[in-house]
């Protein structure tokens, strides 16, 4: 007798999967390959809306870093002007110590002779 | 999803149909749970974007794991491997001819592990050593199930001659 067990399992003929199964695989494989292709316009636009963002915020961080930074010249302190009275009539007094009434400091007009 | 990865597994699906579905219902014993399983599988699949190289171990080790899913769900299950309109003539002997129900019921005698092993060597010709990466357990505990399957099913079959 033949006493190979394997042998015998395989001279057996298997049951074959049902037709019903085929048409399910092949729905499911052509369900994929749909939801792929309406997937890619998603995908392009999801790229385009990266791409935008990015921009945005690289141009927001732009403006913050302007808006925050100093512009070096006019941060630089405005150089102390330095005055020295040589008057000693009234105008000393009137510069000095200007009268109640008159504590809004006088206008002065300067004019710098050039050579 | 991209296109490739279906292109892979509609070339697994058609090479292997027969074997995925004689190792479903191996393991679900019941032909209905068995291609619910395979069909379940493939949506799963079918969602990846990528897939191992070595595709072919890993469908079957998705299918397993769908057909254990379905297993979990307690059913009176005994439908055979075999081909029910091919009896009498299932395994032949020198002396006489096993029929398929003798031999799914030997079958169904062996533990799952024994069985699933032996299906998968005799049917699904995958190496011991591929079993065990299928399964994810050691070489020497699929060769042990592998000889005590064999071991079972002879005795079986001699006590039936």
């Amino acid at each position: 007798m033949m006493n190979d067990p394997e042998q015998i399992l395989r001279t057996a003929r298997l049951a074959a999967p049902s037709a019903a199964l085929e048409q399910r695989i092949q729905s499911t494989f052509a369900e994929a390959a749909q939801s792929r292709r309406m997937l890619r316009p998603i995908s392009v636009w999801r790229w385009v809306g990266w791409i935008g963002a990015t921009g945005i915020a690289a141009t927001v961080i732009f403006v913050a870093t302007r808006t925050i930074t100093p512009n070096p010249s006019a941060a630089a302190a405005p150089a102390a002007i330095q005055c020295e009275i040589e008057s000693r009539g009234p105008l000393r007094l009137l510069l000095l110590e200007p009268p109640a009434h008159e504590r809004t400091p006088p206008c002065f007009s300067v004019s710098v002779s050039t050579p | 999803m991209n296109s490739s990865v279906a292109e892979k597994l509609r070339a697994v699906y058609v090479e292997s149909r027969q074997s995925l579905y004689t190792y479903a219902v191996s393991i679900t014993r019941q032909r209905e749970a068995a291609e619910d399983a395979i069909h379940r599988a493939f949506q799963q699949l079918l969602r990846h974007d990528t897939l191992p190289a070595d595709l072919r171990p890993y469908v079957f080790r998705c299918v397993r794991n769908a057909a254990l899913d379905d297993l979990r769900r307690a059913r009176v299950r005994s439908d055979s491997i075999f081909d029910d309109a091919f009896d009498p003539a299932g395994g032949v002997a020198r002396q006489r001819t096993f029929s398929t129900a003798e031999l799914n019921q030997w079958l169904n005698r062996l533990s799952p592990d024994e069985r699933e092993t032996i299906v998968l060597k005799t049917y699904e010709t995958f190496a011991l050593q591929e079993i065990a990466d299928l399964r994810g357990v050691p070489l020497p505990t699929v060769a042990s199930w592998y000889r005590r399957g064999l071991a079972k099913l002879k005795t079986m079959m001699a006590h039936e001659t």
